[in-house]
């Protein structure tokens, strides 16, 4: 009873021992074959079946005999004493010695617990498992994400079966993109095309009747004759597609259904600029480089992009622009979708100086040769120097315009300086009178700034001696003692035109310029005079240089007619009485047809749901009218719309079925929007007058 | 639970757990189970013994000839509903109602026309809910809804909504204003767009009118006589601009008045308004300028704290409007026309006088179907002659009210059917038999039929042999076990 007791506990060793085996096989089969049952189902229930079968076939675990357990067992557990094959020998043969040590390794033995490194096999199956699972997800991640976005990209094909007229037996179209978008021909046995914008569209039909004529027709009044080939039995036609649309088949006089046309155009290239923003402004330290960082993607390829840039220096009115193209370092001829493109723009090397600005926009053309610009970006570069003028600060109570004398100033106070000569000083006198010289030349410049004279270089010029001819003053100049003689500049000089003194070449003409010189004659003789402490002969040259300023100042003013609105004159009998009865304010008239112009498209609703049940009356108006408004939708978007409008045709036929009412209806609501809200007034019903009489009787009975 | 039932309960489990443990720990561990089971079934009869048991009988009784329907059962499905069968284009349609939830699962409840889901709302299991779907009907003329509730994939039940939209008819507004003003500019411009007859009068220097008329026939403003006043159902008025003879008019006439506030306030601020518990978008305000609410007026539109800027009150026959609030044109300004459409649509309707139709109808029950009659209620001035597909309806004159007529009627088909009289006609859903069983009257009226107060079930005594023979078989093998 012993014996049999230690041998069933290592019979059922035995057996957890194959079970686990066969166990691991298979968790190990099925870790092998997950990967392949994530890409086809099929490969992995093949995978699956092989690699438990060669598993098996390796390891043969049904083939552990009971003596290999009684070992495994005498290795592992000291406490055994390696008497375990005595229990598996039998209880006949077995000598006194053998008996008792028997029972006692038998006690031993049914106490017996398992170690845990016995079911390594099956963890480390377990683990295998874990590791091909984390393969498969990634497997499926990568490979289903690929292949569901390109699905969805892809174009889908008309779901509903097409019914082709009898007598074709089969169509083939082959659509072939445009170069640039890099697809290949495809072709397809079915009517309703969706191809990209400018494809070529071959049409090729099968038909097994004698025709005379076999075209097709377009939502756009044109007409496609298809050309037979040498058998009459197949006909081909070509179309390049620009719009979408719908169309059908006419053979002999037989129209087939409206088949949908959908184009899916060429999206222009979207720019996105990361950086800079919008507006920077370089500050004082800041280094004048800006990253400019774009992205630019399109559906099918960038063909070129650049920096379009503009340079705007100088203030006020003398702004001066200059445009310049930046090129990005990338290399375009790859016709990507997507470019991350850098430039670092160092303004510095552009001609920036402070006080400048950059305006630049990106401007990328995709491989259809459309062209985006994005926005335009600021760069100001400001004028740290500027900041130092005190232009705004200064200003306040104690500002002094410039200091200047007119000359009727300088007159009046020559004739008080003559007056007082008497009363002030010899030094004084004399100290006014250098005075009154300044000022005189001051004036002088001043005026003299309008022909370039910006110094007291200029008074000595022999071209302003020659041209007044009156030399008598000028002592120590000789128009004949020349330090530049035989200066080549100096001669060039005179012949030339300067063109690039702004205010002496457009501001002035000839005449006033001849003016202004002999004012300025006459200014120069009076402070000669002047300064020569002579304020009595300085006087005439005074009084005439005024006289001759006088003369220019108001030669050069034009008096022009007034022009404008002439208005009524003026009645002063009626001015200020405020009698208002002659003025009649506007009165202001309109009318406006508000009609709702989905008005018909509610109403063909309303008339469809009443042809469900009640098919007599089909052509109504508002149907017709329905319909002519769903097919310019359906030229629009035929995907949406075109069935709900070959169902309409079939109405409008009194051809009613209640599908294609309830199609007709779903792409009519499709066209149609919330009405706008306005106001109704109640309805009140018209009573006996029982409720006026309640009423009288009310107000009367409160007063 | 009655004290005897009490007892007899507590000391059978406690003769239970002695028992019990006295078994289970008996040294002679054989036939454990079967001995436990045995005292279990002893102590069980014994107790339920002494309780007097009693069971639920249905008894028939050989008098009543007809079928006796049972109780009816506790039924899911919508319990109620209610829905406007007329509404004007552009307003809201809402369907009202409770759903009682007998199933396990979420059920769907939806509103759908025209194949397309409008609205719907989800009903948890085992509940019953009050529901309210709406939707903005598109369409203009006679169409059937339809109410779905769905559990999953599959249909529990499904009703028809019948529903007419009718086009609407507008109205005539007559603007007195004291000033120019903006706000009753783009307010006029915004009628006479959706085709609403205006007339506006401004002053603009002394006894100086600025005349407006859009869609309406120009005449002269400059007095108001009550025939020119009636021709408007609203009337827009400055308090300065109005006298007390064209007030006392618009009482009696039942013309609604909006009055407008003076002043626009010192401290504007942005204020977020409520009209009809939806919100506005928000608009510079002074709060300061709100409107005392009096006893005989409603506010319409109020803000968050409490203040009411628009109040509404009964004025004679017509409805008076107080706004202090003079600048909403910025809402069209801003690009909210939804907004602005809502406010005005709101205190227009609210105001405006009552349109008269002609005729009245009215039909009952609220569900009429194929084959059972149907009570027409005219309210008419003149003697009516209803007809309806081909056949007349007779109406008989109310005894006391001179206006009202009422007939009878059976449809013979189901659908939209039309009765018309001479001046007005109206259009009336006619349901199968099949339709709304749960609402229409003629289900409750033969579940009324079958109360006639006879005793359907009864309380039958359980024979106590029942319990008295596993009681003594029990006895029996625990007293046998012992002895082996």
């Amino acid at each position: 009873m012993h014996n049999s007791g230690g041998y069933t506990k290592i019979e059922t060793i035995r057996l957890k021992w194959i079970r686990q085996q066969v166990g691991s096989c298979l968790i190990l089969s099925i870790a092998v074959a997950l990967p392949a049952f994530i890409v086809r189902p099929l490969y992995g229930l093949l995978c699956f079946v092989l690699a438990l079968l060669i598993l098996l076939f390796l390891k043969k675990p049904w083939q552990l005999q009971a003596n290999e357990v009684a070992r495994y067992l005498d290795q592992s557990f000291p406490a055994l004493e390696d008497s375990t094959g005595l229990i598996l020998k039998g209880a006949a043969e077995h000598s006194l010695l053998e008996q008792l040590q028997a029972r006692k390794t038998g006690l031993v033995l049914e106490a017996l617990q398992l170690p845990v490194t016995f079911y390594q096999p099956v963890k480390k199956a377990i683990l295998f498992l874990a590791v091909s699972m984390l393969i498969s997800t990634g497997i499926w991640y990568g490979y289903y994400r690929r292949h569901v976005s390109e699905n969805n990209t892809q174009i889908t094909a008309h779901t509903a079966p097409e019914e082709p007229l009898p007598g074709i037996t089969g169509v083939r179209v082959s659509i072939q993109p445009p170069a640039y978008t890099h697809k290949t021909l495809r072709e397809q046995p079915a009517f309703n095309i969706t191809a990209e914008d400018s494809a070529l569209l071959r049409w090729e039909l099968h038909t097994n009747v004698k025709v005379q004529e076999l075209l097709l027709l377009f939502n756009d009044s044109t007409q496609l004759a298809l050309q037979p080939d040498k058998d009459s039995l197949t006909w081909t036609a070509t179309r390049l597609l620009r719009k979408s649309g719908f169309y059908q088949v006419q053979l002999n006089k037989q129209l087939s259904a409206l088949y949908q046309l959908q184009m899916l155009p060429d999206l222009a290239p979207v720019i996105q600029i990361i950086t800079p923003s919008p507006y920077t402004v370089i500050e004082f330290g800041q280094s004048a480089k800006v990253n400019v960082q774009v992205t630019v993607s399109d559906d099918y390829g960038i063909h070129a992009a650049f920096i379009a840039a503009t340079i705007a220096s100088g203030s006020g009115e003398a702004v001066r622009f200059r445009e310049q193209q930046l090129a990005f370092d990338h290399d375009f001829s790859g016709h990507a979708t997507k470019y991350q493109l850098n430039k670092q723009l160092n303004l510095t090397a552009l001609g920036l100086k402070p006080g400048d600005e950059l305006y630049f926009n990106i401007a990328a053309t995709d491989t259809r040769l459309q062209q985006t610009r994005s926005d335009v970006y600021i760069i100001t570069l400001p004028d740290t120097a500027q900041l130092f003028s005190m232009e705004g600060i200064v200003n306040g109570v104690n500002f002094k315009p410039e200091y200047f004398r007119s000359q009727r100033q300088i007159i009046i106070e020559t004739e008080q300086l003559i007056r007082d000569q008497d009363s002030l000083g010899k030094e004084k006198f004399k100290d006014h009178s250098n005075d009154l010289g300044t000022d005189q030349k001051l004036l002088r410049l001043r005026y003299g700034k309008f022909l370039g004279e910006e110094s007291e270089s200029n008074v000595g010029d022999p071209r302003v001696a020659a041209a007044e001819g009156e030399h008598d003053q000028h002592e120590t100049h000789k128009a004949a003692d020349h330090p530049d003689f035989g200066n080549a500049a100096k001669i060039l000089d005179e012949f030339t035109d300067k063109h690039d003194n702004a205010e002496d070449a457009t501001f002035l003409d000839a005449a006033v310029k001849q003016q202004l010189k002999a004012t300025l004659t006459e200014m120069w003789k009076a402070e000669l005079q002047l300064r020569l402490y002579k304020p009595q002969d300085a006087l005439p040259f005074e009084y005439k240089a005024l006289r001759l300023l006088k003369d220019l100042q108001q030669q050069s003013r034009i008096y022009v007619a007034k022009t404008g609105v002439k208005t009524t004159p003026l009645k002063p009998e009626k001015r200020l009485t405020g009698e208002l009865d002659k003025i009649n304010p506007a009165t202001t008239k309109g009318v406006n047809d508000a009609k709702d112009e989905s008005a018909d498209i509610r109403i063909a609703l309303s008339v469809l749901e009443a042809l469900k049940t009640n098919k007599a009356a089909a052509a109504t108006p508002a149907l017709q009218k329905a319909t002519l408004l769903l097919s310019a939708k359906a030229a629009a978007a035929p995907a949406q719309y075109l069935s709900a409008l070959e169902a309409m045709h079939r109405i409008t036929q009194s051809v009613i079925t209640l599908t294609d009412i309830r199609v007709a209806q779903k792409g009519l609501l499709q066209m149609l929007a919330a009405p706008a809200q306005r106001p109704q007034a109640a309805n009140r019903s018209p009573d006996n007058g029982l409720p006026a009489l309640y009423f009288k009787h009310l107000k009367t009975g409160n007063k | 639970m009655t004290g005897w039932e009490v007892i007899i309960s507590l000391t059978g489990a406690l003769l239970l757990t002695v028992l019990g443990w006295q078994e289970w720990r008996r040294p002679n561990q054989q036939r454990r189970a079967a001995r436990l089971t045995a005292t279990v079934v002893a102590v069980l009869s014994l107790s339920l013994l002494a309780l007097p048991l009693h069971l639920t009988k249905k008894i028939s009784s050989p008098d009543k000839k007809n079928d006796i329907t049972p109780a009816p059962a506790i039924t899911g499905g919508i319990t109620a509903c209610n829905w406007p069968l007329q509404i004007t284009t552009g307003k809201i349609w809402e369907v009202q109602g409770q759903y009682h939830n007998v199933t396990d699962k979420v059920v769907t409840l939806r509103i759908s026309g025209f194949d397309t889901e409008m609205d719907s709302i989800q009903i948890p299991a085992h509940a019953q809910k009050l529901f309210h779907l709406q939707t903005i009907p598109l369409h203009q003329g006679t169409a059937v809804y339809r109410i779905t509730a769905l559990s999953g994939r599959d249909t529990l039940e499904q009703q028809p909504l019948p529903l007419e939209v009718v086009p609407l008819t507008p109205m005539a507004i007559l603007f007195l204003a004291n000033a120019p003003d903006f706000e009753n500019r783009f307010l006029a411009d915004w009628l006479s767009q959706q085709g609403f007859a205006v007339a506006m009068r401004t002053l603009v220097s002394k006894n100086k009118y600025a005349i407006r008329f859009s869609n309406c026939i120009p005449q002269s403003l400059e007095q108001l006589p009550p025939a020119l006043l009636d021709k408007f159902d609203v009337v827009i008025a400055d308090p300065a601009a109005i006298s007390k003879d064209v007030r006392t008019h618009l009482e009696n006439a039942g013309i609604g008045l909006i009055m407008k506030g003076d002043s626009v306030g010192i401290h504007p601020t942005p204020v977020s308004l409520v009209l009809n518990h939806q919100s506005l978008p928000p608009l510079l305000c002074d709060p300061a300028l709100s409107l005392h609410l009096s006893d005989n007026s409603i506010p319409l539109v109020t803000d968050s704290a409490g203040h009411n800027y628009v109040q509404l009150s009964l004025s004679g026959a017509g409805k008076l409007l107080h706004t202090n609030i003079t600048n909403t044109y910025s809402w069209l300004l801003a690009d909210r026309t939804t907004a602005y459409q809502q406010y005005w649509s709101a205190l227009l309707e609210a105001v405006a006088r009552k349109k008269v139709i002609p005729e009245q109808w009215s039909f009952s029950p609220r569900i009429p179907t194929i084959h059972q009659p149907v009570t027409i209620t005219l309210e008419s001035g003149a003697v009516p002659t209803v007809h309806t597909s081909g056949a007349a309806v007779y109406m008989a004159q109310h005894p006391f009210l001179h206006n009202i007529y009422t007939g009878n009627c059976w449809p013979q088909h189901a659908g939209w059917q039309m009765f018309a009289t001479g001046n007005s006609m109206h259009r009336v859903y006619i349901y199968q038999a099949s339709d709304w069983k749960m609402l229409s009257s003629s289900a409750k009226k033969s579940l009324v039929q079958t109360g006639d107060n006879i005793p359907t079930t009864a309380m039958v005594p359980v024979s106590p042999w029942w319990l008295i023979i596993p009681f003594l078989l029990a006895m029996s093998f625990l007293w046998v076990e012992k002895k082996i």
